[in-house]
């Protein structure tokens, strides 16, 4: 069954967990690295781990490989312990960051080697091999040697070595990072449209937010070790959480305040009108509104959420505008444009403008995780 | 009308056939008449003096014969005595048990170099190769030191009852192993180092991913990266080792000959340089059979591999 990528994204995922990480603790030396990870990943779901480098991303993915052990708590593979399982006893495979790929060995003996290891018939073997070279459409460089290939050749044999075992998960270790732009947005796709005829269960590393909002049915924001936001990806860039999420994914302006009425923060661009759920009165909040969703405007279109401001930057992307601007008490925000090509929209340097933040669009963030962490 | 001379492109440049000759004879020329003045000159010379005869005074003389090569061959004027061939079969023992005990510690050692941080590797790749700056004469009379009857390692061995009490450790083939895997060893590391550094240890963990046990990973993943080495490091041991003498003679008290005691014979105390230089010109056409035979084997790419 081939579905496109708009039907993937609507498909209805079992409920079954196929991975279970359940209270999972790590330290290299004083360095903790994961802080009590519980996370649950359902059965043909595409799930991202995302976050900077250090954040204990690749570790947990590690620890569920069988590279590494975690000091305390366990993890589940289809409700089996994996503990006492060697990394070559677990039914995961791995595409790891630099493709590892066995440079002595042609393409196709790369990808058998599984199947070797596992003692399958050599005819068997031969036409699984054939199968996954074709599904990631490199049957023609069957014969070469990795050293022969381009990064994103390699990476599709890097790929067909792990997904002609049939796997129950799939680990992804950032396995586009080394590849330029144009490459990684097509081998988006790609992998986007084989997991979803593969129906295989898919946890995706990375640091690249666009990335994992791209392709994932669920992410996992991650920061120094614990999970700050878990959730579908529409969710998490709607709502995040707290101010690390909203930051890390996509860009935001966060705005501090203080509750004065039912559906009023007084900040420091005035009284804002905020239709999310807010603490009660006299309580500090922290908001924060995307930049696309401010709207820049030479007159006003309406009183509500209006502050006026004056450009300060204008940064020319292609297809999209970025504005600085600033308030009269300097605050500054930023504000995103479509480059729609209507001059009424297109805005310079000392221009002064209305800002409109649409009091829907506002979101109330609250707390890192790390930050309850520390003060518990 | 005439016909413009053929150009050639080289180094972004346009030039003329003579222009290239001229070029090339001025970048590889030194190269070549340096090889041409004392490499293949003297061999060459070497070569016509396995055809001559020894007279009575040691002098290399007329006429030409092939008798140096029959004589190596066991034919002499008292009859039929294998006497050289035996030689050259215990030369080549000796030389392969060499490597082969070469090849058993640089092994792990490279391994155990190359898991190192690099500032660590290269520390420890200093006490590999500063030994083998020490002249080798000096370092086989340190092992004749160590190996002789009042030292305390032979003491300890003479306590152990490896030794008969009051008789050195030397000479033996065992002091004459440990003094050839001494001077062959970094030879053989070098090279294997610098194959088992390049290996990127995350292949490692990709064979355990895909169900490889460790020992299954070591065999299948890493130990044919380090053929290449391996081969090398065989090589540049196995091939002087057939030639050397003096740690045989020094280490081994002289007791059994090799081809390299015997040429060495030949050249000095026998001076019969005609006979001499038939046995250097055999021990040489056998190490380039052997590395032929190996060549054609491996095929161009794997000669370049190795070098």
């Amino acid at each position: 069954m081939e579905l496109n990528i708009g039907e993937r994204r609507k498909r209805v995922l079992e409920d079954s967990v196929d991975v279970h990480f359940k209270d999972i603790r790590k330290s290299f030396g004083e360095v903790e690295v994961l802080k009590g990870i519980n996370l649950e990943i359902r059965r043909g779901e595409f799930f991202s781990l995302l976050g900077p480098s250090g954040c204990g991303k690749t570790t947990l993915l590690r620890i569920l490989a069988g590279f590494e052990f975690a000091d305390s708590g366990a993890v589940l593979l289809r409700g089996q312990d994996v503990a006492p399982l060697a990394p070559n006893q677990r039914s995961v495979n791995t595409v790891f960051q630099n493709y590892a790929l066995f440079p002595h060995m042609t393409v196709a003996d790369n990808v058998a080697f599984g199947l070797k290891m596992r003692k399958i018939p050599a005819a068997q073997i031969r036409d699984k091999v054939q199968k996954a070279l074709e599904m990631v459409e490199i049957s023609g460089f069957a014969d070469r040697k990795p050293m022969q290939l381009s990064g994103g050749q390699r990476q599709r044999v890097a790929l067909a070595r792990a997904i002609v075992n049939e796997p129950q998960v799939l680990l992804l270790d950032e396995p586009l990072s080394a590849l330029d732009r144009k490459l990684r947005v097509n081998l988006q796709v790609e992998l986007m449209r084989l997991q979803a005829r593969l129906g295989l269960t898919f946890i995706f590393v990375t640091h690249d937010q666009e990335e994992a909002l791209t392709m994932s049915d669920r992410i996992a924001v991650m920061n120094k070790g614990v999970i700050e936001q878990l959730g579908a990806v529409q969710e998490m860039y709607e709502r995040p959480a707290n101010a690390y999420v909203a930051q890390f994914l996509g860009s935001s302006n966060l705005l501090e305040g203080t509750v004065t009425a039912a559906d009023t923060v007084k900040t420091k661009l005035g009284l804002l009108e905020v239709r999310d759920h807010l603490p009660n009165i006299g309580q500090d909040v922290l908001l924060s509104i995307r930049p696309e969703k401010i709207q820049l405007s030479r007159v006003q279109t309406t009183q509500q959420n209006t502050v006026t401001v004056k450009v300060t930057d204008d940064i020319y992307q292609g297809a999209t505008g970025a504005y600085r601007v600033k308030t009269a008490d300097n605050l500054e925000l930023e504000v995103n444009t479509m480059n729609s090509g209507l001059t009424d929209l297109d805005f310079t340097i000392d221009d002064w403008l209305f800002a409109h933040l649409p009091a829907n669009l506002i979101v109330v963030l609250g707390s890192s995780h790390l930050a309850e962490e520390r003060s518990a | 009308m005439k016909k413009p001379p053929k150009l050639e492109a080289a180094g972004g440049e346009l030039l003329s056939p003579m222009q290239l000759l001229s070029r090339a004879a001025v970048s590889a020329g030194p190269g070549i008449i340096w090889i041409a003045l004392f490499l293949v000159l003297p061999m060459l010379i070497l070569f016509g003096y396995s055809f001559l005869t020894r007279d009575e005074l040691g002098n290399a003389v007329f006429p030409l014969t092939l008798d140096n090569y029959v004589r190596f061959a066991g034919w002499d004027v008292l009859g039929y005595d294998a006497a050289y061939l035996i030689i050259v079969g215990r030369t080549i023992v000796v030389s392969l048990v060499t490597t082969f005990f070469c090849v058993l510690i640089a092994y792990p050692l490279a391994f155990f170099i190359a898991a190192h941080k690099p500032l660590v590797r290269d520390r420890l790749m200093i006490f590999v190769i500063v030994p083998s700056w020490v002249n080798l004469v000096i370092r086989t009379y340190a092992w004749m030191i160590m190996f002789n009857p009042s030292s305390p390692i032979t003491q300890l061995a003479a306590s152990l009852g490896i030794v008969k009490p009051n008789e050195g450790l030397y000479p033996s083939d065992f002091a004459v192993y440990i003094g050839m895997v001494n001077i062959y060893l970094p030879f053989i590391v070098l090279p294997l180092y610098s194959a088992v550094e390049r290996i990127d240890w995350s292949q490692l963990e990709a064979a355990q991913d895909l169900y490889a046990t460790k020992t299954q990973a070591f065999f299948q993943v890493l130990v044919p990266q380090t053929l290449p080495g391996l081969t090398a490091g065989i090589i540049l041991t196995a091939i002087p080792a057939l030639g050397m003498f003096v740690v045989p003679d020094l280490l081994g008290g002289a007791k059994v000959a090799l081809i390299g005691n015997s040429i060495a014979q030949q050249f000095g105390a026998s001076r019969d340089y005609p006979f001499g230089a038939a046995i250097s010109f055999l021990v040489m056409g056998l190490t380039l059979l052997v590395l032929w035979l190996y060549a054609r084997r491996v095929g161009e790419k794997g000669m370049r591999d190795l070098l």
